[in-house]
């Protein structure tokens, strides 16, 4: 298309207009703030600690991979391979070096897609029923764990909320949302925490005040089932819920708590993970 | 596209570094982005590719091919080059 090709204007107009508008927009601005980010990942120490960046380097891995992969050939062979031909430059030689070069954007797609989320990410964006049926079965499944979660996540170590995987932040964070708003009905995230801690029992629940009603009661019956239903404890009682009210219910685990060593879980009081909530700010 | 991408690592890193809550681009928003981002490459190719009246620029093909755009004066070439980098060295 040589008819697109020339102009007329002056050919040091156009190489002003080149270095001082097209080379800084297309490449100059992006680049710099992208050397911008990484020094400042890298002053502000905001990289994981060793051991939690794997997810980040192996997907960064691939890129350069294919980076390097794909377009090394390319260099090599419009600039060191064809100019050493002897007579005209081989247009065939060119031009299959530019078109492996340029096929560099779909083997980073596919390269990718060998990370299960990107992949489910992907299809599920193209196939918008695949979508739709994802979302439903999200919703659903987070109903169910986002408590279990919430008390794996705060019941096990102080610093544990900092060594999250990256990809976990979201769910995990939800369910800190979560136990936000029970904290502020005095004391029930708390007795979740402890119910949990207990790992089948409402004793803890219990001595974070003699006034719980059967809301409170009912709530931490809830998220112990659904605790002990994720371990595979609850399946042989699967019409336990049907049988027994919440008091019962309290009664009836407070058996099972006789035959099992709690003793290290119930020195912690509610009122000590309350606090230590509070002072991570959750 | 890769600066889109920078900027949502380093708030992704951000936040997590201060244990706050990052909610990842949903994917109505990184379609509007890649959009936007698309657009904009398209707009440059043609700058590069098409006579476009108003603009001083005069696109080449370079061994048949017209997806880069080329100086057609070395030593001015040579002379911005040098001050080009040269003032963009601070920023860096």
């Amino acid at each position: 298309m040589p008819h697109l090709l020339t102009n007329s204007y002056k050919t040091d107009d156009s190489t002003w207009f080149f270095w001082f508008a097209f080379v800084p927009l297309f490449m100059l601005i992006p680049l710099a703030y992208v050397l911008w980010s990484c020094g400042n990942i890298l002053y502000k120490g905001m990289v994981p600690p060793v051991g939690r960046r794997r997810n980040l380097a192996l997907y960064f891995f691939r890129l350069i991979f294919v980076f390097v992969f794909m377009w090394l050939p390319f260099i090599v062979i419009t600039f060191v391979v064809n100019p050493a031909i002897a007579g005209p430059q081989n247009p065939w030689l060119l031009w299959t070096g530019a078109a492996w070069s340029h096929l560099q954007g779909l083997v980073s797609v596919i390269v990718s897609c060998t990370k299960e989320d990107i992949k489910n990410c992907l299809v599920g964006t193209l196939t918008c029923d695949h979508c739709l049926k994802r979302r439903r079965e999200d919703n659903r499944r987070q109903r169910n764990t986002t408590i279990t979660h919430m008390t794996h996540s705060n019941a096990t170590d102080d610093h544990e909320n900092s060594n999250l995987e990256e990809d976990d932040n979201l769910a995990a964070i939800r369910s800190y949302s979560i136990m936000r708003s029970f904290n502020n009905f005095s004391g029930i995230g708390s007795s979740i925490i402890s119910a949990r801690r207990s790992s089948s029992s409402l004793t803890a629940a219990r001595s974070s005040g003699e006034q719980i009603q059967d809301v409170t009661a009912l709530t931490s019956i809830e998220s112990v089932r659904i605790v002990m239903e994720e371990d595979g404890d609850f399946q042989e009682d699967d019409d336990y819920k049907h049988k027994l009210s919440p008091k019962e219910d309290i009664a009836e685990v407070e058996k099972e708590e006789q035959n099992t060593d709690i003793a290290d879980d119930s020195n912690r009081s509610p009122l000590d993970i309350s606090d230590r909530l509070r002072e991570e700010g959750i | 596209m890769n600066a889109v991408i920078a900027y949502q690592i380093h708030k992704m890193l951000r936040i997590s570094h201060i244990r706050g809550r990052y909610d990842p681009p949903t994917r109505k928003r990184v379609g509007i982005e890649s959009l936007v981002v698309y657009s904009y490459a398209f707009v440059l190719a043609a700058i590069a590719t098409w006579h476009i009246p108003g603009i001083p620029f005069k696109g080449g093909d370079y061994g048949g091919l017209a997806c880069f755009p080329k100086s057609y004066n070395s030593e001015l070439f040579l002379v911005l080059c040098v001050f080009l980098y040269c003032f963009l060295c601070p920023i860096f």
